[in-house]
C-alpha cells in the first residue's frame, strides 16, 4: 500500500490563521462602531449647522433690511412733508433745516437731497470736515448757475462756506431722478460708488408731485452699504464660514472683506467688483452657478465643493424689498464636523492599533496551544519514519489527540499486519505456483508420454501375435520384438519415476475464514484488474470458515480471476467485470467466478492439461486447480448455464468457526 | 452361452487401436468407445464380459462412471488402467470393487490375466443371478396362502413347530402341515433349512 499526501495549496500555520482572524475581527467591530457613531453625529451636527446657518442667513435679510428701511422711510416721510406744503419747495433754508434733522437721525444714510424740474438741487450730507455736516445749493435765477457749499456743526453753526462756479452737477440727468420721474413712485437705484465719499451706495428717489401743478422735482436718500459689509464680517457663521450679498447683476454688494467689493476702472471712478472677478475663491465656487440677470438665482439650501472641502451653502433672495438681492450665506462642513473627522481618523487608527496588538496577542495564545500539538506531530513524523517506537511515552498534550494518536497507532498496526499477511500469501503464492506448475508439468509429461508407450507395448504385442499366426516366427525377429517391448516398457518406467515426482503434498490444512482470503486476494489483483479497466465486486457471505490449504486454494481463486480478467482484454469486452459470490450451502461454500466475457470458445476442453486458448499459457493452470480442489474434497467446474459470460464454479468444504478466534 | 467381450473405454484414439487390435489378435472379442456416455447408452446386462476403463476420461471419469454404474445396478468388473496412477484413485477404485487397477504402459500378461480374472467374476456372477432368479420362478407358483407360510418360516427359523406358526397367522395347525408339504413340493426342495437357503439367495 502506498500513502500519498495531497498537496493542495499553502497550508497556513494555525497560529498565522488566529492572529489573522483575532485582529481582523478586531479591527472591523471597532470599524463598525467608529462609522455608525461617526456617520450618526455627523448627520446631527450637521442638521445643526443648517440650522445655524439659516439663522445667520434671516440675520443677514433681516438686517440689510432693517438697514434699508430707515432711509425708505426717510424719503416717504420727506415726500408727505413737501407734499403737505409744510416745507416749501422753493424754501430752500427750511428745506436744508428739514434735511439736517432727518440726517441727523439716522446713522446709515449718508445724505438727503431735493432737486426740482428747474434744475435747482439742495443736498445735506454728511462730511469729513471742515464740519460734520455739508450743505450743496445749486440754484438757477434768470439763467444764471450758482453752486454754493455750507459746513455746519452738529448744533447747525456754520463753519465754513464755499463756492464754486465750475460745478457741473445736474441732478435731473441723474438716473435716480430720470426713474423716480418716470415712474412717478419710490424707486431704489442701483447701487454705485457715491462720487462723494466714495462709498459704496444706493438711493431711494421719492417724485414729489403737486395735484393741480404735476410733477415738481425728486427727493433723494443715501444710503452707504458699506455697513452691511462690516455687519457681514461680523456675523460669524462659522470659524471660517462667510455671507455675501449679490446683486442680480453679478455685483458684490456686501463682503466680509469691504476692500473687496470696489475696483478702480481705467477712468479713475470706481464700481463694484463682479462675483465672477472677486479675489476670492470660495465666493467664486459658490456662485458657479450664478446666471446674470436672472430673476431668481437660488432656492435654498445649495451646497457645493471647492478644492475638495464640502460647503454648505444658503441662499436667500432678500424678500419684502423690492431689491433684485441675494444673500448667501456658506461655511465649509470641516468648520462643524471636522473635529469629528479628525476623532474619526484618531479612531481608525486606534482600532489598527489595537488590532496589531490583538493579533500579537493572538499569535502568542496559538503558540501556546499549538505547543503541545506541535510536539505531537514531531513525535508522529518520528514514529512514522520509525526513528521512534509508537510504544514511546507521549508528550503531554490534549486529551483529544491522545485519544486520536491511541486510534491511528492501533490503524497503522492493524494495517502493518494485514499488508504483512497478504505479502505472505503472495510469496507463499509465487513458491507454490512454481512448485505446482514443475509438478504438473511432470505430472502432464508422463500421462501423455504414457499413451504412446502403451500403444507401442500394444502394437509389440499384435506383432508377435501376428508373426506367430502365420508362422513366420523366427527367433530373431521375436528378439527384436521383445526388446522393443522391453524397451518400451524402460520407457514406462521412466515415465512413472516422472510421475513419483509429483508431490501430491495437500500442504497445511486448517481452518480460515474464506473472506479474508477473499480481501487478500481483492488487493494482490486490484492493481492488475485496475490496469485493465476490470470492475472486480465481491459479494461475500456471511462468516464463511471453510477448511483446506490458505495458500493453495488462494492460488484457486486467483487463477480464475486472472483467467477471466485475461479473457475479457483479449476479446476486447466492453463492459469488464469480474464477480465472485460466495454462498454457504450445505456442508460446503460455493464460490462462483463470473466475468462479462466472451465465454469459453467451442472445442477447448477445459480442464486437459497442456490445452489453451491463451497465447503463451501452458494449459496447466486450471487442471492444478481442478486437483487442488479435489484434494481438498471440494468439486471445481464450468457453469455451462450462463451464456454470454463465463462462471466457473468450486466447493470447498466447510468448518466450524474457531472459538478462539474473532468473527 | 455368448463368449464374454472386452468392452474398451479411453478417450486416446491411438491406444483405443492398437489395444483392440493386440486383443483381438489374442483371440479376445472387443468393442471400443471414446466416452463413458457412449458406452452406457449401448449397455446390455445381457453381454457378458469386462470393462477396460480409462481412469483419466473427459467428462465423467473412471472413478465416476464406476459409481454411477454400481448406482443403477450395472454388473460387470472393471479393470482400470490410467497415464496417472496416483496412490488415491486406485484405492478408491479397488474399494469400489474394481478388479484391478494397470498404469498404462502395463504388460500385455497382467492385463491379459486381468481379464480373465474379470471374466470369471463375470461368469460367476451371472450364474449367482440366475440361479436367484430361478429360484424366484419356483416362489412364483406358490398360492398366496402358501407364499404367506413360507414367508414366515423363512422370517422366523427358530419357530418350527406347526402349532406355533398356526397362531401365528390364525390357522389351524393341521392346515399349516397341509401348506408346508405344497410348499416344499413346489419348490423342489427337501427341507425347511434348506427353504431357509433359498430364501437368502432371494434376498428376502
Amino acid at each position: 500500500m502506498v500513502y500519498r499526501f495531497r498537496k493542495d495549496g499553502i497550508r497556513l500555520s494555525l497560529g498565522f490563521v488566529l492572529a489573522i482572524s483575532l485582529a481582523g475581527l478586531q479591527f472591523i467591530a471597532i470599524l463598525f462602531v467608529v462609522t455608525t457613531s461617526y456617520l450618526s453625529s455627523e448627520r446631527a451636527i450637521l442638521e445643526h449647522a443648517r440650522g445655524l446657518m439659516e439663522r445667520a442667513g434671516a440675520n443677514a435679510v433681516d438686517h440689510t433690511k432693517r438697514f434699508l428701511e430707515p432711509a425708505s422711510e426717510m424719503a416717504e416721510q420727506a415726500q408727505r412733508v413737501l407734499n403737505s406744503g409744510l416745507v416749501g419747495t422753493t424754501d430752500r433754508e427750511t428745506m436744508e433745516r428739514y434735511f439736517f434733522e432727518l440726517l441727523q437721525t439716522e446713522s446709515n444714510v449718508a445724505g438727503i437731497n431735493y432737486g426740482d424740474e428747474q434744475g435747482n438741487f439742495v443736498y445735506v450730507m454728511k462730511s469729513d470736515g471742515p464740519g460734520p455736516f455739508r450743505t450743496k445749493f445749486i440754484t438757477i435765477e434768470d439763467g444764471v448757475r450758482k453752486t454754493d457749499f455750507i459746513w455746519r456743526s452738529e448744533n447747525y453753526e456754520v463753519i465754513a462756506r464755499d463756492n464754486d462756479p465750475l460745478d457741473p452737477y445736474d441732478a435731473r440727468t441723474r438716473p435716480w431722478y430720470i426713474k423716480a420721474s418716470n415712474l412717478d413712485s419710490r424707486i431704489w437705484t442701483n447701487p454705485y460708488i457715491f462720487f462723494t465719499s466714495q462709498q459704496p451706495g444706493i438711493t431711494v428717489a421719492t417724485p414729489i408731485v403737486f395735484p393741480q401743478e404735476g410733477l415738481q422735482g425728486v427727493v433723494g436718500v443715501d444710503i452707504e452699504i458699506s455697513d452691511i459689509s462690516n455687519f457681514l464680517s461680523e456675523l460669524r457663521v462659522s470659524e471660517t464660514g462667510a455671507a455675501v450679498i449679490l446683486h442680480q447683476d453679478g455685483s458684490v454688494l456686501a463682503h466680509p472683506d469691504p476692500n473687496q467689493i470696489k475696483v478702480l476702472n481705467e477712468d479713475g471712478t470706481l464700481s463694484f467688483a463682479n462675483i465672477k472677478d472677486i479675489d476670492d475663491p470660495v465666493s467664486r465656487a459658490a456662485f458657479a452657478n450664478f446666471e446674470e440677470g436672472a430673476a431668481s438665482n437660488f432656492g435654498l439650501p445649495s451646497n457645493f465643493s471647492f478644492r475638495r472641502n464640502n460647503y454648505l451653502g444658503l441662499f436667500e433672495p432678500l424678500e419684502g424689498v423690492e431689491l433684485p438681492w441675494t444673500v448667501a450665506v456658506y461655511a465649509p462642513e470641516n468648520d462643524f464636523i471636522g473635529e469629528i473627522k479628525r476623532n474619526r481618523a484618531r479612531n481608525i487608527w486606534i482600532a489598527a492599533g489595537i488590532s496589531i496588538l490583538t493579533a500579537f496577542v493572538g499569535l502568542s495564545i496559538a503558540e501556546w496551544i499549538l505547543r503541545p500539538v506541535r510536539a505531537f506531530a514531531v513525535r508522529t513524523a518520528l514514529v512514522s519514519q520509525g526513528e521512534v517506537s509508537a510504544k514511546a511515552p507521549l508528550p503531554k498534550t490534549y486529551n483529544e489527540l491522545s485519544k486520536a494518536n491511541k486510534t491511528l497507532i492501533n490503524e497503522i498496526a492493524q494495517r502493518r499486519k494485514s499488508e504483512a499477511k497478504v505479502h505472505e500469501l503472495s510469496r507463499d503464492l509465487a513458491h507454490f505456483s512454481r512448485v505446482n506448475v514443475m509438478g504438473q508439468m511432470a505430472s502432464g509429461l508422463a500421462h501423455e508420454l504414457s499413451q504412446p508407450l502403451t500403444a507401442i507395448t500394444q502394437n509389440v504385442d499384435a506383432a508377435i501375435s501376428t508373426a506367430k499366426e502365420h508362422g513366420a516366427a523366427n527367433d530373431e525377429l521375436m528378439s527384436i520384438l521383445t526388446e522393443l517391448d522391453e524397451q518400451a516398457h524402460q520407457g514406462g518406467d521412466i515415465v512413472r519415476a516422472l510421475r513419483g515426482f509429483v508431490r501430491k503434498d495437500r500442504g497445511r490444512v486448517s481452518s480460515f475464514n474464506f473472506n479474508e482470503l477473499l480481501d487478500q486476494a481483492n488487493r494482490l489483483m486490484r492493481h492488475e484488474a485496475e490496469e485493465l479497466q476490470v470492475a472486480l465486486i465481491y459479494e461475500p457471505a456471511e462468516n464463511p470458515w471453510v477448511k483446506g490449504n490458505r495458500v493453495q486454494i488462494a492460488q484457486v481463486l486467483i487463477n480464475l480471476i486472472r483467467n477471466a480478467i485475461e479473457a475479457m482484454e483479449a476479446a476486447n469486452s466492453k463492459d469488464r467485470k469480474v464477480i465472485i459470490e460466495t454462498q454457504t450451502e450445505e456442508k460446503v461454500l460455493l464460490v462462483k467466478v463470473k466475468d462479462t466475457g466472451p465465454g469459453v470458445l467451442k472445442g477447448v476442453r477445459l480442464f486437459k492439461q497442456f490445452q489453451t486458448s491463451k497465447e503463451g499459457g501452458m494449459g496447466l493452470g486450471l487442471s492444478i486447480s481442478r486437483n487442488i480442489i479435489e484434494s481438498f474434497g471440494g468439486r471445481l467446474w464450468h457453469d455451462h448455464q450462463t451464456s454470454g459470460q463465463t462462471t466457473f464454479c468450486f466447493t470447498i468444504p466447510t468448518a466450524q468457526k474457531p472459538k478462539a478466534s474473532r468473527a | 452361452m455368448t463368449t464374454p467381450t472386452v468392452f474398451l473405454i479411453d478417450d486416446e484414439a491411438e491406444v483405443r487401436t492398437t489395444l483392440s487390435r493386440a486383443l483381438r489378435k489374442r483371440g479376445f472379442s472387443v468393442e471400443a468407445f471414446d466416452t463413458a456416455k457412449s458406452y452406457l447408452e449401448q449397455y446390455d446386462a445381457n453381454r457378458p464380459g469386462c470393462l477396460v476403463l480409462d481412469y483419466g476420461l473427459p467428462e465423467t471419469n473412471g472413478l465416476e462412471l464406476q459409481t454411477l454404474m454400481l448406482e443403477k445396478g450395472f454388473v460387470i468388473p472393471i479393470v482400470f488402467i490410467s497415464g496417472h496412477g496416483g496412490v488415491p484413485e486406485t484405492v478408491q477404485a479397488m474399494k469400489a470393487g474394481a478388479v484391478d487397477f494397470l498404469e498404462k504402459p502395463f504388460r500385455q500378461n497382467d492385463l491379459v490375466a486381468c481379464i480373465e480374472a474379470a471374466f470369471e467374476r463375470d461368469h460367476q456372477t451371472r450364474q449367482k443371478i440366475s440361479e436367484n432368479s430361478d429360484a424366484l420362478t419356483r416362489f412364483q407358483r406358490l398360492t398366496t396362502r402358501e407364499k404367506e407360510v413360507a414367508t414366515f418360516i423363512m422370517k422366523h427359523p427358530s419357530t418350527t413347530s406347526s402349532k406355533e406358526i398356526g397362531r401365528a397367522l390364525d390357522i389351524s395347525p393341521r392346515t399349516v402341515d397341509h401348506h408346508r408339504a405344497r410348499i416344499l413340493e413346489k419348490l423342489e426342495i427337501g427341507s425347511v433349512v434348506e427353504l431357509v437357503e433359498l430364501a437368502q439367495k432371494m434376498q428376502l
